[in-house]
């Protein structure tokens, strides 16, 4: 019991220290230097010629870590079956994530054909919160609008969601586990599997 | 409805952008019957959640909607892709090009017509500029001058946009309704069905074309912007469908979403964020909470 009382103290000892996550407002111009910065660091990336597809998807799954708020996307797309995972599904989970964006993400470099970006505009809600308005330049298409809604928390900032045309990627992503789980009959582990599966697939091609 | 080339567009019904009046109906009629025999089993009215859900998805006719969905991905891959490949490979872009301006300078009229009935006096402004800029300097809308050079240039121009009925019912108050498949029209709902069944009506150039005509005119519309749509889209839509574990409900999602987006044009609260960063928070708060108590 004293034990027990200890931890709990130690805990929250160090819960006070470290404090709750913060999440600062963002000021005017932060979230737009942030994307800008990024945006220039991936078409650096992908039109470097002189690097191999490997290295390429190893920088990006770097960039996902660092620039995207990548495990409260996982938490937001699994949806309420996140709440009913435990411990051992959703470490499974996040770490399959991880490998299901890269990979699917990391099929698409080839198709890189020198498109460019300009920063449209910035907008922050009264959280806080930014939403960077860009825009796709694609040689001989129609510019294509992309909006990234970026939070800050511990001091840096993260990207929440990626908007192209209206489109939500974390939603469409929702709709589309949440309706596999379903048809998984709810079973989460059955899921994974086929998540894991699907991992695999998109990576071999 | 005939969108622009963006991704994820094929299915976004430039199938029929004008009409098809005869389709929809057996449309309707198929989903009359199947609606007696295949629906989906709600959810239990206390798991909240799962009713939410349900709810979300606005999908009550989803087994029937399903097996549409692989008819007409069947249906595609036998013909509308491999026609959409010659297509694309036979013209040249400056062609395709052309080919696309034409038909949207075709639509212009009806756009103008939305645009008024949405009380959106600027974009009707844009449509009346477009459409003459296009037919007089653009050799009958096959050049889309009124543009401007994208996309270095484009404050100066006037860009394209979309309208047809199911967006103006959208505005009017009209909602969704269920999420349908149309038998080779693709997605919609019975909102959107019913504008692409009626849209033809509010359509000036309809009453131009001789009576007998007029259903031969709209299918042929309908099945140039369909095929040049799905050219535009080959690659776009099979990144979609290997990415999807469930390409059914991801192209459900896609669909309402982004008429969602049409409806809204460009602006207000076709605006995931505050909904979305609230639910990770959420997720946080309640994480520490459990840590805490561990």
């Amino acid at each position: 019991m004293g034990g027990r009382r200890a931890v709990l103290l130690a805990a929250a000892v160090l819960l006070a220290l470290a404090g709750p996550a913060q999440a600062r407002p963002l000021a005017a111009g932060e979230a737009t230097e942030f994307i800008e910065e990024l945006g220039n660091r991936a078409v650096a990336m992908l039109s470097d010629t002189d690097t191999t597809q490997r290295h390429k998807t190893r920088q990006f799954r770097q960039l996902l870590r660092q620039d995207f708020a990548l495990k409260g996307i996982a938490r937001f797309t699994l949806g309420r079956y996140w709440r009913r995972a435990n411990a051992k599904q959703r470490s499974r989970y996040l770490f399959l994530f991880e490998d299901y964006v890269v990979n699917s993400y990391a099929a698409r470099f080839g198709s890189y054909g020198g498109e460019t970006f300009t920063i449209v505009d910035e907008r922050i809600n009264d959280r806080g919160r930014a939403m960077v308005s860009t825009r796709i330049n694609r040689k001989g298409g129609k510019p294509v609008v992309v909006q990234w809604h970026v939070h800050e928390r511990d001091s840096r900032i993260k990207i929440v969601d990626v908007v192209i045309e209206g489109i939500s990627m974390s939603m469409t992503q929702r709709s589309d586990f949440a309706a596999a789980i379903r048809s998984a009959g709810g079973d989460l582990d059955a899921f994974l599997d086929t998540l894991a599966d699907k991992a695999r697939k998109s990576a071999a091609e | 409805m005939s969108g622009k080339s963006h991704p994820g567009q094929w299915f976004f019904g430039r199938f029929g952008g004008a009409a098809h009046g005869r389709g929809i109906i057996a449309a309707a009629a198929l989903l009359a019957v199947g609606g007696l025999t295949a629906c989906a089993t709600p959810p239990p009215a206390d798991d909240k959640e799962a009713v939410a859900a349900y709810r979300e998805a606005n999908d009550p006719l989803e087994p029937l909607n399903r097996y549409l969905f692989e008819v007409n991905l069947g249906l595609d891959r036998l013909f509308l892709r491999p026609v959409a490949e010659i297509y694309r490979g036979a013209l040249p872009d400056p062609a395709r090009e052309g080919v696309r301006n034409f038909m949207n300078n075709l639509d212009t009229p009806s756009i103008f017509v939305h645009d008024v009935l949405q009380g959106e006096s600027e974009r009707a402004g844009d449509s009346i500029g477009r459409f003459t800029t296009n037919t007089f300097y653009g050799v009958g809308g096959i050049f889309d001058v009124a543009e401007g050079d994208l996309p270095d240039d484009l404050e100066a121009g006037i860009p394209y946009h979309g309208e047809d009925l199911g967006q103006t019912l959208a505005v009017w108050g009209v909602g969704p309704g269920p999420y349908l498949m149309l038998p080779l029209l693709g997605p919609s709902n019975l909102r959107d069905a019913i504008g692409l069944a009626g849209g033809r009506y509010l359509d000036p150039l309809h009453y131009l074309v001789p009576r007998d005509r007029r259903t031969g005119f709209s299918i042929a519309r309908a099945t140039v912007g369909g095929l040049d749509l799905r050219a535009r889209n080959i690659e776009t839509f099979d990144e979609i469908e290997r990415g999807a574990i469930d390409f059914y409900a991801t192209v459900r999602s896609l669909y309402r979403q982004h008429r969602k987006a049409e409806i809204a044009n460009g602006r207000g609260p076709a605006n995931p964020l505050p909904e979305m960063s609230d639910e990770i928070e959420e997720d946080n708060k309640a994480e520490r909470v459990s840590a805490t108590n561990k």
